[in-house]
């Protein structure tokens, strides 16, 4: 559709936007500085959040370090890893062909 | 010097251009949703680089060039959305959009720098150069678009080409 020009310059006159009058206190409001007190309050307690967040990094105990077991009847168990199965469980292969796995109870 | 050195003293360049500008960015984002929104962050804009005015010349070209870009930017942020949409449900249906008024319409079937100088052409009644200096862009340039804004009106109210030929767009 096309409008004349006459068209095009009512159209745009009666479009309902606020005057500058009506929108000034919303830009006045926008235009002065955050208040000081309420800056200092957020940046302690993002600080303080931060301060948290690291210490509990720096306290969190050390992953356990997989260890050598020995089977009671005298395999030797080199490799015990918990990915995928029980930590606590244990991974024998007496031969070739067999291979045991002992979940304790 | 600054141009406004308090807010107060912001207030009747507000006052005296707030609805224009607002309608501008209505012209331009083809749709009033938005628009006194644009204008809200044109005059913060303008209001925080006032020391790079000068103080004997009026701010207002610069306040209309930073709300054009404003709108630009906007638009651009709508049609990611609307891909981002499209992605995420590609075959939901879109919602009904409201009856468009015609001339939002008319000012979305233009180009969007189009609308920016139809806007300031028809609504404002600036000329080529006056348009060239608020947009900051060539004033030959706006002759141009100016041309050709014209020849889709006349064309579309059926006005012969020869008689288009006659007619004067500079301003």
């Amino acid at each position: 559709m096309f409008p004349d020009e006459n068209e095009i310059r009512r159209g745009v006159s009666r479009r309902p936007v606020r005057s500058g009058a009506q929108a000034w206190p919303e830009i006045a409001r926008r235009l002065q500085p955050a208040a000081p007190v309420r800056r200092g309050r957020l940046s302690f307690a993002a600080a303080s959040l931060l301060l948290l967040l690291a210490a509990s990094l720096w306290l969190r105990p050390a992953p356990p370090r997989p260890t050598l077991r020995s089977a009671p009847r005298g395999f030797l168990v080199n490799r015990v890893e918990s990915r995928g199965r029980p930590a606590a469980a244990v991974v024998l292969q007496p031969d070739r062909d067999t291979l045991l796995v002992i979940v304790p109870e | 010097m600054s141009s406004f050195p308090d807010p107060e003293s912001f207030r009747p360049f507000v006052e005296e251009n707030f609805a224009g500008v607002a309608s501008f960015a209505w012209s331009v984002m083809g749709s009033g949703l938005e628009a006194e929104d644009v204008a809200q962050e044109a005059f913060l804009l303008v209001y925080r680089g006032r020391a790079r005015l000068d103080p004997a010349r009026t701010a207002r070209p610069y306040l209309y060039r930073t709300a054009f870009r404003l709108c630009l930017s906007r638009l651009r942020r709508q049609r990611r959305r609307a891909a981002l949409a499209l992605l995420a449900a590609p075959l939901a249906r879109p919602a009904s959009p409201p009856p468009a008024d015609p001339i939002d319409s008319w000012f979305r079937s233009l180009s969007r720098r189009q609308r920016a100088i139809a806007h300031m052409h028809f609504a404002r009644g600036l000329n080529a150069g006056e348009i060239a200096e608020q947009l900051g862009v060539q004033r030959v340039t706006v002759r141009v678009q100016l041309k050709r804004i014209r020849a889709r009106i006349l064309t579309a109210s059926g006005v012969p080409a020869a008689a288009r030929r006659c007619t004067d767009v500079s301003g």
